[in-house]
């Protein structure tokens, strides 16, 4: 059971560092698709953005935190 | 059918709404106008926002069906809630990923009408940049065509635009998938092309 708790967290610290990386790439192809074309991101999608990316740290915190 | 080509009023520096052709999106060669921007339906955007969500929620299901079937010896540790909150946590970051992405890619695509070329751009991509041009001074169009993808576009209104060119030319045609406006697009181009044949004079 340790050996399985053990690799469920290390799973779990994965796939939020996985999460966390593909925010950061949405991000930086939004910002580049944005300078481009000279036309903004909407507002109400960057809080979609800006709320996804902090449950994304959140879960990578929740799994450092609490012991699954 | 104006709003449609109207961008949204997301910026507060910019309070007033901008039409697309106002917006250089492209370089423009001497004597180069930008005569029509659009983007497609906003009828395409359905299925990719609403698929995540679906998808996440029958994997909750699916999830919570197969702990209730397993008995409790086998799932002892996944009943453990803090596992339970992880994955919702997670599940709702990918899925609001999946949506931003989604809505970005129709957002910073565009299909661009000059009087001299056909151009469909994607702005917002991962690897590379996307864009499909065709010069109209040097190919000819053949034919123009206008049918729905399917019998829900075609309820609503809403068709591709093809443009067959000499086989010699080019061989697949330029499509317009699902534009805001076909009809719009169709009788620019034909406009287009009995301008450039006036242009060219008789053969």
């Amino acid at each position: 059971m340790d050996f399985l708790s053990g690799f469920i967290k290390y799973f779990f610290i994965l796939a939020s560092g996985f999460a966390l990386i593909l925010y950061a790439i949405v991000i930086y192809a939004a910002r580049r698709a944005s300078l481009r074309t000279k036309i903004p991101i909407p507002s109400f999608l960057k809080q979609v953005i800006a709320l996804g990316f902090i449950l994304a740290i959140f879960s990578l915190v929740f799994v450092l935190l609490f012991q699954p | 059918m104006a709003n449609e080509k109207v961008l949204f009023e997301s910026s507060t520096q910019d309070k007033k709404a901008r039409r697309l052709e106002d917006i250089p999106l492209i370089r423009f060669s001497p004597g180069e106008k930008v005569v029509c921007v659009q983007r497609r339906h906003k009828i395409v955007l359905i299925g990719p926002l609403l698929l995540p969500i679906i998808g996440a929620f029958m994997l909750l299901f699916a999830s919570m069906f197969i702990i209730q079937i397993l008995p409790p010896e086998a799932t002892a540790s996944f009943l453990n809630p803090t596992i339970f909150a992880y994955i919702i946590i997670l599940s709702t970051s990918l899925v609001l990923l999946l949506e931003a992405f989604n809505f970005m890619t129709w957002y910073y695509q565009f299909y661009i009408i000059t009087n001299r070329a056909l151009l469909h751009r994607h702005f917002f991509t991962i690897g590379g940049f996307y864009s499909d041009v065709v010069f109209l001074d040097e190919v000819h169009q053949q034919q123009i065509t206008r049918h729905p993808p399917n019998f829900i576009c075609d309820f609503l209104k809403v068709q591709d635009v093809n443009v067959y060119f000499h086989k010699l030319e080019r061989e697949e045609p330029f499509i317009f998938q699902t534009p805001s406006n076909a009809q719009e697009i169709e009788d620019l181009l034909q406009d287009l092309t009995i301008k450039h044949g006036i242009n060219r004079g008789p053969t």
